[in-house]
């Protein structure tokens, strides 16, 4: 293992600097209590062993006194070397890098993106929304699964029982619920992130389909998160017999190598797109990025699965919107062996999605007390999900 | 004699210390009341409504676009037929999804990496052609 990612598992991701001025408005956002404060006006300090890496410290920091950990020098190392460097881009990333390069709030850089990505020398360019897509097919009939062994289903017997299930793509809150809520864990879906998914098909489908030995394949991930490098660095993702990612960079640290590469980021062309065979996403995963857009593709698939028609409206506005705890019920007509195996036409399927870690907690009350309703909980640790992720542009209106 | 005495009694009783207090309070309230304090609240509606502007990119995005149901995907259908269950899509049911897509929690996170450290691959594919083999052959007597 690489000294950097052995770092990152033993300290963790983010750190505040010895200029802190203790102004506290770290300690506001931080979702875990990890930021030790010994007096007012004292240096903040990071305890590790409870920080979730997410990072909403380091993009409030008025003073940009908090830093992250970086893998930078492992990627241009890779990059300048003998290896196949494979790389995938996640869907927040081209909601926000244009703001790097003072292009308006709000602008989809897509194209750019992916331009951007082939001057700078990545052999292979993929979507991590190809991982989403994955992601939603494997925990999407995990929830099915559970549902219907619920429901007595035959042919569920193996499926896992807990509900209800709570989507596990986001490190921070995995992090969150490994660190305070340990009989929680059964009800995390066991599906990996998109971002490890497409990691291991890479080494795996990928070096088959390209006739690459997987041991001279480096695999990079660009990320909207601070997380993602915890995440990366963990010791079980090694499932293709070698690290599924190796390196994960920021969006910030996308756009410092644009720089450093001396790119006009505006006179890139807007039609770049990623390499095929495992870079083809659909829209249902790029909204992952988004808070309640993990929900809304699951329920898209979910519904198909569950009654064999696809949504009328493929748009579920219930889902949307930025208040902390949402809740919505979807009713799904069931297919005809699976309304006579469950005995019942209908399936109303209730959600909810929780935006920003600590509002789980009202949820965790329900489960405790017997009284949740949910099938299906979508948890983000970020407000606004991974388009205001630790890894994102810094955007100090506030100032 | 009492400070209502003093004040009413005689005005100088106010001590100099109190009316530079009392002003720069009256200057504060008066700023704050203005301009400082509506662009305060500005600035932090403005803080959130970035947010709201990243998070109706993928909205759009997503509208675009020809395929917006994951189970659309061709390239992941070709995964599945090709790779993790082949002949046919068989999500969470192989061998190679269960190794390749799935992970555990917490204490087992250690147990997991030990395990995948002692198989391959290349067994979790051997695995995954039999239990394809087993699945097609109860299909062909189901019929």
């Amino acid at each position: 293992m690489s000294d950097i990612r052995e770092a990152i598992l033993n300290e963790g991701v983010v750190f505040i600097n010895d200029q802190c001025k203790g102004c506290d408005d770290c300690v506001k956002v931080c979702p875990s209590g990890a930021i030790t404060v010994a007096g007012l006006g004292t240096k903040h300090v990071i305890d590790s062993s409870k920080c979730l890496s997410c990072g909403q410290c380091l993009i409030t920091c008025p003073f940009a006194r908090i830093e992250e950990k970086t893998m930078l020098d492992d990627v241009r190392a890779a990059i300048a070397g003998d290896k196949v460097v494979m790389v995938q881009v996640a869907p927040a990333v081209r909601a926000t890098l244009g703001e790097e390069f003072g292009l308006a709030e709000g602008t989809d850089v897509e194209g750019k993106m992916f331009s951007a990505m082939r001057e700078l020398g990545f052999d292979k360019v993929y979507d991590t929304v190809f991982g989403a897509d994955l992601t939603i097919m494997e925990e999407g009939y995990e929830l099915v699964g559970r549902v219907l062994k619920s429901l007595g289903v035959k042919g569920y017997e193996d499926a896992e029982s807990e509900l209800p299930q709570f989507t596990s793509c986001c490190p921070g809150w995995v992090r969150y619920a490994e660190l305070n809520h340990e009989d929680l864990l059964a009800h995390l879906s066991t599906a990996k992130s998109p971002m490890m998914m497409h990691g291991a098909i890479i080494k795996t489908y990928g070096a088959e389909q390209l006739g690459i030995d997987p041991a001279d394949i480096y695999s990079v991930a660009i990320m909207p998160c601070t997380g993602k490098k915890l995440e990366c660095s963990r010791p079980e993702f090694v499932s293709s017999g070698y690290p599924d990612v190796d390196a994960v960079i920021t969006t910030r640290e996308l756009a410092q190598m644009i720089r450093e590469a001396g790119l006009d980021f505006d006179a890139l062309a807007d039609n770049g797109t990623p390499d095929s065979v495992m870079g083809e996403g659909t829209g249902a995963g790029v909204i992952f990025g988004n808070t309640g857009g993990v929900m809304e593709a699951a329920l898209r698939t979910a519904y198909k699965v569950l009654s064999g028609k696809e949504l009328d409206q493929l748009e579920i506005h219930a889902v949307r919107g930025e208040d902390g705890l949402r809740e919505a019920s979807v009713s799904i007509p069931l297919k005809k062996d699976l309304a006579e195996a469950a005995g019942t036409d209908t399936l109303d399927l209730n959600v909810a999605i929780v935006n920003g870690t600590k509002n789980v907690e009202s949820v965790i009350d329900m489960i405790d007390a017997g009284e949740c309703p949910y099938h299906f909980v979508e948890v983000m640790n970020c407000p606004g999900g991974c388009v205001n992720g630790g890894g994102q542009p810094i955007n100090h209106t506030i100032l | 004699m009492s400070h209502i005495e003093r004040t009413i009694a005689d005005p100088k009783g106010i001590t100099r210390r109190q009316t530079i207090k009392g002003a720069a309070t009256v200057v504060v309230s008066l700023i704050l009341a203005s301009g400082v304090g509506a662009f305060a609240v500005g600035t932090y509606n403005k803080a959130k409504e970035y947010v709201t502007k990243r998070i109706s990119v993928l909205y759009a995005n997503d509208s675009k676009r020809a395929l917006r149901t994951s189970h659309s995907n061709p390239e992941v259908v070709a995964l599945y037929e090709q790779f993790l269950s082949p002949g046919q899509v068989l999500p969470a049911k192989t061998e190679l999804s269960h190794r390749l897509l799935h992970t555990t929690y917490g204490a087992d996170a250690e147990k997991h990496a030990a395990e995948l450290a002692e198989s391959s691959v290349l067994d979790a594919q051997d695995e995954t052609y039999l239990q394809i083999e087993e699945l097609n052959a109860a299909k062909k007597e189901a019929k």
